[in-house]
């Protein structure tokens, strides 16, 4: 996170013109498989053991600096409760990546992750980055579903796949930088550096709040 | 509040103030009530809600969790009490006001933020700004001063765009089947008019040939025309003749003759054997006939001679007579 921050943080001091290029992210996933968990710990560092439930979606964003690109992931993290589903296409729609996230001590969420990859192959924009986050890796004593069958379900269907840990932090960062490589760089932001910088300024003091969606 | 107490409270809250109805069925209330506050906000707040839908800020993206948590999922709880005592005494109005007042407040802020700052706005400054209790009073206040009117037209109008849009879906899914179809009629005519153009360039050729074809046979008939015209002036002029007419007409006969073998030719091989079979003994007949006349010719002579041998001998009979009987009889007979 530390090299993030530094990186956003150059930028207004007149770092040479890098390519900004800000990418729609949308989360999905069953409900309780750490979702807004992974999204707290790319964005702000943190873990909280007792995560609230989403209502409705929760929007942020993160900045990442590749070699000679500046990434701005604007992240949709949405409900997981089947309730919310049918809000669920107004989050995708437009999105150029996604991460679909099962909790790997629970088969049912990787059932549910599946049919997330089918919808989004259905009716998301054809070009969309996927990655499938087998979260909780943590509790891998209580492991329910096998690295070896997510990864071959993911090389299937051309996902990313990372098994996540947002409690240890762990590949929580690579597996958003894995989808900044994969994500195609030509469709700079013009203007979008400035502002993206000031606006991730201001979210610094306010990210110590009690606010985590 | 013992155990009882809260299950009552919650139950009629749930039916009693309809907040019920906010959960079920994927929202659709919760939706109709977020399209009445945006209808409201056209009304009282025209330049923030121009903004944000200039900026793409939609009220479920900040509203959804009011509504759904009357106010108390992220602010601050003196304000959140505030709001449930206003809430249990109006109903679901109250909702309404509260957003409205909270929005009139925020606006000079929000005018100056973009689609980002708005939403961040809305999560972290907006219940940081509720936390003195001075601050939730006045919003509270202001909030009780909001008229909140023509909701139930705007209910209407958001039923009557569901339906329409439900409507408007099977339509679209009806033009694009028949849009497909019509792609492939399309395709079809093209294909028959590529066709058709073929068709119609052989046709031309063809037409030309029959018309250089037609020229071609007028040419001939004014060819025959014109020989049988000289054909006929030759005749004339031959008939006129004598002897060119027998000749003519022989050779009419030969030609006859030669067609009519031509014509047998293949079917008359047998025929001509015979023929020349018949012709073989025809000659055979006439050398057989010459050869009786000379044979009769030689009878005639010999009989001459006999007969004059007979005389001689008669007369020498008569003088002599002493010739034998039976010499006599040989001889006579």
């Amino acid at each position: 996170m530390a090299t993030n921050r530094s990186g956003a943080a150059q930028r207004p001091n007149g770092a040479p013109q890098t390519k900004v290029c800000q990418f729609k992210l949308v989360l999905l996933g069953e409900s309780a498989v750490g979702k807004s968990s992974l999204v707290l710990r790319f964005v702000k560092g943190q873990f909280h053991e007792y995560q609230e439930s989403t209502i409705g979606a929760a929007f942020l964003t993160q900045t990442l600096c590749l070699d000679d690109t500046t990434v701005k992931f604007e992240i949709w993290d949405t409900a997981g409760q089947e309730r919310y589903h049918s809000l669920a296409p107004m989050y995708y729609r437009g999105a150029q990546a996604a991460i679909v996230v099962y909790d790997i001590t629970n088969q049912d969420t990787f059932g549910r992750a599946k049919n997330w990859v089918k919808e989004l192959q259905r009716q998301a924009s054809p070009s969309i980055v996927i990655a499938l986050a087998g979260n909780k890796s943590d509790l891998a004593a209580k492991r329910m579903v096998e690295f070896e069958e997510a990864q071959a379900y993911a090389d299937e269907n051309g996902l990313l796949f990372m098994e996540t840990s947002a409690k240890t932090a762990m590949n929580v960062n690579d597996i958003f930088l894995a989808i900044a490589n994969k994500l195609p760089k030509s469709e700079s932001v013009g203007g979008g550096a400035a502002g993206g910088a000031r606006r991730l300024n201001d979210a610094d003091a306010p990210r110590s709040s009690s606010c985590c969606k | 509040m013992p155990e009882e107490q809260a299950f009552c409270l919650l139950v009629r809250l749930m039916y009693g103030y309809g907040l019920r109805e906010l959960y079920k069925d994927g929202f659709e209330a919760l939706y109709m009530r977020l399209h009445q506050l945006d209808r409201l906000m056209e009304e009282q707040l025209t330049d923030l809600r121009a903004h944000f839908q200039e900026l793409g800020v939609e009220p479920h993206m900040f509203a959804s969790q009011w509504f759904l948590t009357v106010f108390t999922a992220r602010f601050p709880l003196p304000l959140v009490y505030h709001i449930l005592d206003v809430f249990l005494l109006q109903g679901m109005d109250t909702l309404f006001q509260v957003s409205l007042a909270l929005l009139t407040r925020a606006r000079k802020d929000l005018l100056q933020h973009d689609f980002e700052g708005v939403l961040k706005y809305f999560r972290v400054t907006l219940p940081k700004k509720c936390r003195a209790e001075e601050a939730s009073r006045q919003i509270v206040k202001l909030a009780c001063s909001i008229k909140v009117k023509r909701l139930q037209k705007y209910q209407l109008e958001y039923e009557k765009f569901i339906k329409e849009s439900a409507e408007k879906e099977k339509i679209n899914v009806e033009l694009e089947r028949l849009k497909v179809i019509n792609t492939q009629l399309q395709q079809e005519r093209d294909m028959f008019e590529s066709q058709l153009k073929e068709t119609r360039s052989s046709l031309e050729v063809v037409q030309k040939e029959s018309v250089h074809y037609a020229a071609v046979a007028r040419d001939y008939r004014d060819i025959c025309a014109r020989l049988d015209k000289q054909l006929h002036q030759m005749l004339e002029c031959v008939n006129s003749c004598v002897s060119c007419s027998v000749k003519m007409a022989q050779k009419d006969n030969k030609e006859d003759l030669e067609q009519k073998d031509e014509e047998k030719e293949s079917s008359s091989d047998t025929e001509a054997r015979l023929k020349q079979r018949v012709r073989d003994l025809e000659l055979e007949l006439a050398q057989v006939k010459l050869a009786h006349v000379q044979a009769q010719c030689s009878n005639q002579e010999l009989s001459h001679q006999l007969n004059a041998a007979l005389n001689e001998m008669q007369a020498a009979m008569n003088q002599k007579q002493t010739v034998a009987p039976w010499l006599v009889r040989t001889l006579s007979k």
